[in-house]
């Protein structure tokens, strides 16, 4: 039943941030917009000539699959998770550093200048945010004690995280926009640089695939940031799927808009804020949490 | 399968899918979109969405007519295209390189809407057809030759032994027109990639390479023998020379090939590392930059080693068709940059009036100086969308443009609190100025060499306009800025266009004044304008009546030349930067 | 009986990469054929119900053997494999070195008195319990050792690319 009701929010939210993502980047409305992406489908599936073709074809579906079992650890609901691991936070961690693999595959795999750098921008990107993924995290499951992430939604119970450790959430939601590459963190496509970046050589079916891979990791991301930082499931008077429905939008939202209006950041940006901001922050982050944790 | 549609019956889901295919008429635009919108055209506002690259179009919209090498690299598009594709012709013939148009309609907005909405339906009809034609961009056809390492002249079709000295012939790749491309194969520092990463067509698409395989068995003429592997490169001295090394550089063990020794000779990055590197084209038909700016990096990582830029090879007789009547001059002379063909006219429209053929008079004055202040609004306006598409801000792309469009379209109405609201919200983007403060920072050496926007945001303030008396009269001032970097150059145009603004409404709705041409009393006359690019100045020479000889000065020219010392050693997205915001119009260059 | 066949598959399966690293000569690759090893290694952690290693060591490995295959592709000739350059050399001291560090690893195993084996595997959330007091207890001085001296080469690495430029 879990995996059921998992599957539909998954669905319902891939649809929800294709119809925002639109409207935030073309400033138009439709409803159709995620439909529309299907079209695809019925293009040819071209593949480019001396391309790697054991990388060029399971990029996208490592894309999809990876986000699909981080979103397997996170709760709903209390009782709605595909699998409450006991290192959930750890598993969702492992899982979304695939994402980096199938992009550096997709890159390599293309055989096209623009794809390579696209791919390998992303490892710059990655060494950026890589650390301020895992340090909020390891703080969040201090304060849980335990690395379930039922336990650390219920942990929140009587302060959200983003209240209790505000400075995890300052550098773990731009780290989130940067794993996800959404703008202005979007080096590995980066439209009107690289044609098109690593998906640029995709066309058809395997196109599909990557945008929806992209659409479920985004979901993924949010709903990370949710049960993460703000309460989860928790909240008064409304029904508990409710709250994480209108939490997850809030967060898709607010990274969309900082996305609208903020203008690409340059690589060197990227790396020079995440290690000379983000990781002091992160390190006084889990200096704060462990000092509250054993004085009070 | 429901994919790869192309003759198949059409099944229920097929038309489902191809109705699907329909809702969003994904377009790719050649020349370029800003073209469009010089001509009023707001091909968003229309119904087409705009991608970056071919693979993702499915329409090929055409909205101006190309010239022979844009038409070939307009076919080389439409190859790219995966197939079911479509082309919208916007009022204009399209070249013999492209294939008949699906859709031809006028240039007007309102045609053009109507056009898009049957193109959709086309669209849902046609994209599982029975009459599925091949398409094969002539320069994209590549052969395979079969030529000997030590006599390069012996070339044949057939494998065999070479009959000077009997060595087995190595095969090599050839394409449609191989004479101008060749470098793409002699580079001597790109031996040693092994022919990894380099493309064969004049792509403005690097990378993608140029002959693909396509799952379905299409029977075209694209899939050769010989692509496997690229054997022609290995063939090269490269490799057999590093293994010499072994000889001298023994470490022992079995001949240990040291990376020291190999790299010896590979050119460096400034920090000392020998590292790979590659080419990356852009143009002339990539879109964010201006159509017909051919420019290829080549990369080292991701850091520009090296560059080649350039634009245009038509020559200036045959793009005016001289000898020109006086009275034709200016209207031949606003076809050359189709960037700002308002400045060019009345450059031309001054060259006439300095021969004296033209009566000075002040209604003629301030006519075309509304003209060209129009002019520079819609070309900064324009040059905004290109920036801010580049830059990540899609929401400034699609306004500005289609201000411009409006802007165009209807000249009377202007369109003053958007105009101030747009660059208002420029001014207001957060983190702008760190993204762009020091990006393609000019030295006071090259700032020297530049001229208008470009000038003037370094601080060097020499704007002809400002020895105009009516725009003394006016209260104008030039605008400048304090750092000839990218920021400054965006702080400059949002300036000047707020200034030309001003101008526009206190010279007031002027009507063209009629235009009597006279006799000359000059063989020889001269005029000069500030275009929105910067100084343009003419000269032409008169006979009989006839405008025989004109040389130009254009902006562009003198800007494309500070492009590459320019982007040296920037990291691609930094150097992309630099070379928009210079606002190089490739129609100025090179006649 | 099902871990073991598990077990073997997955085992299989790190072999098989194992290989592949040897077998091609593209340098993007070789690394992540590397990569595709050590995450057969980390499922077979898992199927013997050490969840936080098995975890762990596929976190551990996309980051650092997509940093190896830049590193691999900067430096070297030929990263795409495609010139057929031949990568190899040292054979015959490689296969010597191999064969002896196989057989060392082998005899560890075999010589090595790994204790009683436990009746019931613990708990996975016991199982990071004690991992955390072992780390924190025994282990300290093991991982801060291991630690500093890592911190020490990057900064020594850093320290000797700066002086090159100079």
């Amino acid at each position: 039943m879990s995996v059921l009701w998992s599957a539909i929010f998954l669905m319902g939210g891939a649809y929800v941030i294709a119809v925002l993502e639109s409207w935030f980047m073309t400033s138009r409305f439709r409803w159709l917009a995620p439909v529309a992406g299907l079209g695809e489908l019925a293009k040819e599936p071209v593949i480019p000539r001396l391309s790697d073709r054991v990388f060029y074809e399971s990029a996208p579906l490592i894309l999809l699959t990876v986000p699909l079992l981080g979103f397997a650890v996170l709760p709903l609901t209390p009782g709605v998770i595909v699998t409450d691991l006991a290192t959930g936070a750890l598993f969702l961690n492992a899982a979304l550093a695939y994402v980096l693999v199938a992009l550096v595959m997709a890159g390599w795999g293309s055989h096209g200048a623009y794809a390579m750098v696209a791919g390998w921008r992303f490892l710059g990107q990655f060494v950026g945010y890589g650390m301020l993924v895992v340090m909020p995290i390891a703080a969040v499951a201090m304060r849980a004690q335990s690395l379930s992430t039922t336990e650390i939604v219920r942990s929140q119970e009587a302060l959200w995280n983003a209240v209790f450790q505000p400075m995890g959430l300052l550098v773990f939601l731009p780290a989130t926009m940067a794993l996800g590459f959404m703008p202005p963190i979007d080096l590995p496509v980066a439209p009107g640089e690289l044609a098109g970046g690593v998906s640029g050589e995709y066309t058809g079916p395997r196109l599909t695939i990557f945008r929806l891979g992209r659409l479920v990791l985004v979901v993924t991301l949010a709903t990370a940031v949710t049960v993460f930082f703000l309460g989860g499931w928790l909240g008064p008077v409304l029904p508990a799927i409710a709250w994480t429905s209108i939490k997850v939008t809030g967060v898709v939202a607010l990274m969309l808009a900082a996305g609208r209006y903020v203008p690409r950041l340059r690589e060197e940006q990227v790396l020079m804020w995440s290690w000379k901001f983000g990781i002091p922050v992160a390190l006084a982050n889990i200096f704060w949490v462990g000092v509250i944790l054993l004085a009070v | 399968m429901i994919t790869g549609t192309r003759q198949a019956h059409p099944s229920f889901l097929r038309r489902l899918v191809s109705r699907v295919l329909a809702i969003e008429r994904r377009a790719f635009v050649v020349p370029e979109a800003a073209l469009a919108a010089g001509r009023g055209l707001d091909l968003e506002a229309a119904g087409l969405s705009l991608v970056s690259t071919p693979r993702h179009a499915s329409v090929l919209v055409v909205v101006d007519d190309l010239p022979p090498d844009l038409a070939r690299a307009a076919a080389v598009v439409y190859a790219q295209m995966p197939r079911p594709r479509w082309i919208l012709s916007v009022g204009t013939p399209l070249p013999e390189q492209l294939p008949p148009a699906d859709l031809t309609v006028d240039a007007e907005q309102a045609v053009l809407a109507e056009g898009v909405a049957e193109l959709g339906r086309l669209m849902r009809m046609g994209a599982f057809g029975s009459q599925a034609e091949d398409f094969v961009a002539e320069q994209l056809v590549t052969r395979s030759q079969y030529t000997c390492p030590m006599h390069p002249e012996v070339v044949q079709d057939e494998p065999g032994t070479c009959p000077k000295c009997g060595m087995d012939l190595v095969p090599q790749e050839t394409s449609g027109d191989s004479g101008e491309h060749a470098h793409h194969h002699g580079d001597g520092e790109m031996d040693h990639q092994g022919g990894e990463r380099h493309g064969h067509g004049n792509h403005e698409h690097g990378g993608d390479d140029s002959s693909d395989e396509h799952e379905m068995d299409h029977g075209g003429g694209m899939e050769h023998s010989g692509h496997e592997g690229h054997e022609g490169h290995e063939g090269h001295e490269g490799h057999e020379g590093h293994e010499g090394h072994e000889g001298h550089e023994g470490h022992g063990g079995g001949g240990f090939m040291s990376m020291v020794a190999m790299t010896r000779d590979m050119p460096r990055s400034p920090d000392g590392l020998a590292m790979e590197r590659f080419e990356a084209p852009y143009g002339p038909l990539y879109p964010g930059l201006p159509a017909g700016l051919n420019l290829t990096l080549t990369l080292d990582g991701d850091a520009v080693a090296d560059s080649r830029i350039s634009a245009g090879n038509t020559r200036i007789d045959d793009l005016l068709g001289l000898p020109s009547p006086l009275d034709e001059f200016a209207d031949r002379l606003s076809r050359v940059d189709r960037l700002a063909p308002a400045a060019y006219r009345v450059l031309g429209l001054r060259a006439i009036e300095d021969s004296g053929a033209l009566d000075r008079n002040d209604q003629m004055a301030r006519h075309s100086t509304s003209v060209l202040e129009r002019q520079r609004i819609a070309s900064h306006l324009i040059w905004l969308s290109r920036f801010g598409m580049l830059l990540g801000l899609p929401w400034l792309g699609t306004e500005a443009v289609s201000l411009a469009a409006r802007f165009q379209r209807n000249p009377g109405a202007l369109p003053v609190e958007s105009l101030e609201d747009l660059v208002g919200r420029v001014r207001r983007t957060p983190l702008l100025n760190r993204r762009l403060s020091g990006i393609g920072t000019l030295s006071e050496d090259l700032l020297s060499h530049a001229t208008g926007p470009n000038q003037r945001a370094g601080g060097v303030v020499r704007d002809s306009r400002t020895e105009d008396p009516l725009l003394a009269d006016l209260g104008f001032t030039a605008a400048s800025h304090d750092a000839a970097d990218a920021y400054g150059r965006l702080a400059v145009r949002l300036d000047e266009i707020l200034e030309s603004l001003r101008l526009v409404r206190e010279l007031g709705d002027i009507p063209a004044p009629d235009l009597r041409f006279g006799s000359p009393d000059k063989r020889t006359a001269q005029a000069t304008v500030e275009s929105p690019r910067g100084t343009a100045s003419v000269r032409i020479d008169i006979e009989q009546n006839l405008v025989s000889k004109v040389s130009l000065e254009a902006p562009s020219s003198a800007h494309l030349e500070l492009a590459r010392p320019a982007i040296q050693q920037l990291e691609v997205a930094d150097a992309l930067v630099t070379i928009v915001s210079l606002d190089l119009s490739p129609w100025e260059i090179g006649l | 009986m099902g871990q073991l066949i598990a077990i073997t598959v997955f085992g299989l399966i790190a072999l098989g990469f194992g290989a592949t690293v040897f077998r091609t000569s593209s340098m993007v690759r070789s690394a992540l054929a590397l990569l595709g090893s050590m995450v057969a290694i980390g499922l077979m952690f898992l199927t013997l119900e050490a969840e936080f290693l098995g975890v762990l060591q596929i976190m551990m490995m996309a980051g650092e053997m997509t940093i190896m295959a830049i590193f691999m592709v900067m430096y070297m000739m030929d990263p795409g494999g495609l010139g057929q350059m031949d990568m190899s050399h040292q054979k015959r001291f490689s296969k010597a070195a191999g064969v002896v560090a196989f057989l060392a690893a082998a005899a560890m195993i075999l010589l090595v008195d790994w204790g009683d084996t436990v009746d019931e595997v613990p708990a996975p959330d016991v199982q990071v319990h004690n991992l955390g007091l072992e780390l924190m207890g025994r282990s300290l001085l093991i991982f801060e050792a291991a630690g500093t001296s890592i911190l020490v080469a990057m900064i020594a690495a850093t320290a000797v690319a700066i002086a090159r430029r100079e």
